[in-house]
């Protein structure tokens, strides 16, 4: 039993498989969540002042 | 004023909103438990070490290091428990935003950023609102922190836990415990730090906004996504 446990092959699997399997589960219920519409996307938002260049400045202008 | 006399220029900058002031405070009480957590966990994990000696060098202290320790704890795992409780009732809502959640377009981004640092291309990936290096920390932090809550009332609370699960849990739960304590501590020094103080001040999880210029450098698409516009040509990316 020991054998099997300290043979580097079986490490390095382990190693792999503990980071790759919670990847594998995280991006699975990423997608899923997606999938299934759980998870909101949030529409497109403007900055927190007014987009102003001095094109629109002068077009204003020309209207008043 | 006479004509000639120019009016001063007021120079607006624009800012985007990035967390809001419940994000920010939990961050802030992350820092706070976490940093407490460490410092007195860190002598019960070393006690031979003389810094831990001179720290734990009655029982008094020793009593008083654990009750600080289990206060952060406290605090730690009801700060934990709001972000969870948060979480679930925005999904049950369907107000749970998915930007942190990983999807394949980061796997190419953080390939495709292994080939820039290799000199392979020319420029970064772009990213969206949260890029690959900022999940990676999101989502090792939640699960370093569930295991380090969880183990830790096993600690806590040997005889309870073991009257349901068989004894040998309490060692392996102390193993799990303080090893992943100094794997998250290495993490977000090594990490966290170097990303958010030294390829850049980041501030933003404090003031709870991202400039215009920072939002076109390190998040373009999601800067795209909310004005329209396109990043000039030259600007970083």
């Amino acid at each position: 039993m020991n054998e099997t446990s300290g043979n580097p092959i079986f490490v390095v699997l382990l190693f792999a498989l503990r980071c790759l399997v919670p990847l594998a589960i995280l991006f699975g219920i990423s997608y899923l969540l997606r999938k299934l519409g759980l998870v909101a996307t949030p529409p497109p938002e403007p900055p927190d002042d007014a987009d102003e260049t001095e094109a629109d400045l002068r077009q204003n202008e020309k209207e008043s | 004023m006479t004509a000639k006399q120019k009016t001063p220029t007021i120079i607006q900058h624009k800012s985007f909103p990035r967390f809001d002031l419940g994000q920010r405070w939990e961050h802030l009480l992350l820092i706070l438990s976490g940093l407490v957590l460490l410092l007195t966990g860190l002598p019960q994990k070393y006690p031979s070490l003389a810094i831990s000696q001179d720290i734990l060098s009655t029982p008094e202290q020793v009593n008083l290091i654990r009750q600080v320790h289990h206060i952060a704890a406290l605090v730690l795992t009801l700060e934990l428990l709001y972000h969870l409780g948060r979480a679930i009732v925005l999904l049950v809502r369907r107000k749970l935003p998915g930007d942190m959640l990983p999807t394949w377009q980061d796997v190419l981004d953080a390939w495709q950023m292994l080939q820039y640092l290799l000199f392979l291309r020319k420029d970064k990936p772009r990213f969206g609102k949260y890029n690959f290096e900022q999940k990676v920390t999101y989502w090792f932090l939640f699960f370093g922190f569930g295991i380090m809550t969880f183990t830790g009332f096993i600690i806590w609370f040997p005889v309870q836990v073991t009257q349901v699960l068989p004894g040998g849990v309490v060692p392996a739960a102390k193993l799990a415990h303080s090893t992943e304590s100094i794997v998250a501590a290495i993490f977000i020094l090594v990490w966290h730090i170097y990303h958010v103080h030294f390829e850049r001040l980041n501030l933003s999880m404090f003031t709870g906004r991202l400039s215009e210029e920072e939002m076109q450098a390190y998040h373009a698409k999601e800067y795209e996504r909310l004005t329209g516009k396109k990043n000039q040509p030259g600007e970083k990316s």
